[in-house]
């Protein structure tokens, strides 16, 4: 559990830097926090769904 | 070791465990309701994991999600860090097994109370050593104000929701003691019993106000009370505004005196005792004080003292004697007011009367407050006392448990009461009992030995 809440962490601080670097959008990382906190909700393929909806790139990037 | 100069420490805190409560209440929300009403921000001794708290209150209160994203977010909007993941990753690193939060929460309370006497004996030691403050007796009641609230327990805010099934049970309890007929399970018998017997003795917590005019005979009764209470090995505090302890103790004394006769005389009378007894009196009398000598009775007489000065010597005698038993103050209108010229007399009194009855619930014992009336009895036909006689003087009644009035009609018409005999007949008003019934019962008031008797009770 700890490792989730840490790689969750970490992924929230690089979308926020994302942010700051105008490759993320405001409303963008919004939708993003609230897809991480109900991530225990789904399995990894409807997670991978929402993040690629919400943004393509950073789909990519987790791959 | 250098007095002045300001003394460095460490204050104690436990990192560890404050990371492993938060670590918890974020990954388990839902057990924020047993933490709320125990903990507060300032248990958290790193004011990252202060702020991280009000944090998760401050969502808890608004009904949010608790998650590290938005504790994340909050943070970041704070701007009180450039890097909230680095304050947050600790926390997700903490062993957060739920069994681990009492321990942990017991931990905080620890090193929080301790941190509080800490704090308090410097801002002791800050007041103590201020060349500004003179007043020692000002520095003294401060400094008892510091400690005590420093060493009050601030984790029993559970006590204050109690369940019914809990209360019954506390009544159920009384009523069985008293079915058989254990004394503890009445309030506190002042041995009079036409006033037990209204009252069932006076109940912890309560603040009586006994009020009367002048010369109705108010700190004789209660010079009485104490010293019957004080018969049974229960301490007694007395504080006189008025008299000084030596009148206090010849009071008592004289009260004791009226009991010794030979034949239907007195032995000493009030007048001998002022003068140079013989020795078969001055043996009575030294008998008298041999049987007084032990009685638990303390007597703090000064003049002017304020509510907080009397708070503060309470609270220092109940510390040393956690049996204490009844608190008698003569009287009200000389207690010193605050420096608040701006307020009414009738809010300043009503907040004395509220701040002293907070102080018999918090030291847990009846307080007797004896209370002048103004001269509008007078201007009445019937000069009995009546409620409304109170409300000049500050919303007193508000306050009050129990309201006494005392009225002798031999005072006012003395010819009227030679004539029926009722010389000295005292009449005790119940004008309020928030637990109990109202009416009036008699004593007799023996004026030259201060001493009231029961003798119409039946």
């Amino acid at each position: 559990m700890g490792d989730l809440d840490r790689t969750k962490l970490i992924f929230i601080d690089t979308c926020r830097n994302l942010v700051e670097l105008g490759e993320l959008s405001e409303a963008e990382y919004y939708e993003i926090c609230d897809l991480l906190d109900r991530m225990e909700e789904m399995d990894n393929e409807q997670f991978q769904a929402e993040l690629r909806r919400i943004s393509k790139g950073l789909s990519d990037l987790i791959g | 070791m250098n007095l002045i100069e300001p003394m460095t420490y460490d204050l104690p805190m436990d990192l560890s465990a404050e990371r492993q409560v938060l670590g918890i209440l974020i990954k388990h929300p839902s057990q924020i309701d047993r933490v709320v009403d125990r903990l507060r921000p300032a248990h958290f001794m790193d004011p990252a994991h202060r702020r991280i708290y009000e944090i998760i209150l401050d969502i808890y209160h608004k009904q949010g999600r608790i998650s590290y994203t938005q504790i994340y977010n909050r943070l970041h909007a704070d701007s009180i860090t450039d890097a909230p993941a680095e304050l947050l990753i600790p926390l997700t690193e903490s062993f957060v097994a739920l069994s681990e939060l009492e321990p942990s929460m017991d931990i905080l309370l620890h090193k929080e109370g301790i941190r509080r006497i800490v704090q308090a004996c410097d801002s002791v030691r800050a007041l103590a050593l201020d060349p500004k403050n003179e007043d020692l007796d000002a520095i003294q009641a401060k400094a008892q104000e510091l400690i005590f609230a420093a060493t009050q327990s601030i984790d029993a805010a559970g006590d204050d929701v109690k369940n019914l099934l809990e209360v019954l049970n506390k009544c159920y309890i009384n009523l069985l003691r008293r079915r058989e007929g254990d004394p503890e399970a009445y309030g506190l018998s002042v041995r009079f019993p036409s006033i037990d017997g209204m009252t069932t003795g006076f109940k912890k917590k309560d603040i009586i106000i006994l009020a009367a005019r002048p010369s109705m005979g108010k700190t004789a009764l209660v010079l009485n009370m104490a010293a019957n209470v004080a018969k049974r090995n229960i301490p007694v505090l007395f504080f006189s505004l008025e008299m000084d302890d030596e009148q206090i103790g010849d009071r008592i004394v004289l009260s004791e005196l009226f009991t010794h006769k030979a034949g239907d005389q007195h032995i000493v009378t009030s007048h001998e005792y002022q003068g140079r007894l013989s020795d078969d009196q001055f043996m009575v009398t030294q008998k008298v004080f041999n049987e007084l000598y032990p009685l638990p009775i303390s007597i703090v007489d000064k003049r002017g003292m304020t509510v907080p000065e009397i708070r503060a010597k309470a609270r220092k005698f109940k510390a040393e004697n956690p049996d204490l038993g009844l608190i008698i103050i003569d009287y009200l209108q000389l207690i010193k007011p605050p420096d608040n010229a701006s307020r009414s007399w009738t809010l300043i009194v009503g907040e004395m009367v509220r701040e002293l009855r907070d102080l018999a619930g918090e030291l847990d014992v009846p307080i007797i407050l004896l209370s002048q009336l103004n001269r509008g009895v007078e201007s009445r036909e019937n000069k009995r006392p009546m409620m409304s006689d109170l409300r000049d003087s500050g919303n007193i009644e508000e306050f009050a448990d129990v309201i006494m009035f005392l009225y002798r009609d031999d005072y006012y018409n003395p010819e009227k009461a030679r004539a029926e005999g009722t010389e000295g007949m005292v009449e005790v008003i119940f004008a309020k009992q928030r637990k109990g019934s109202t009416g009036t019962v008699q004593l007799r008031f023996i004026k030259e030995y201060t001493r009231f008797i029961d003798e119409y009770t039946k």
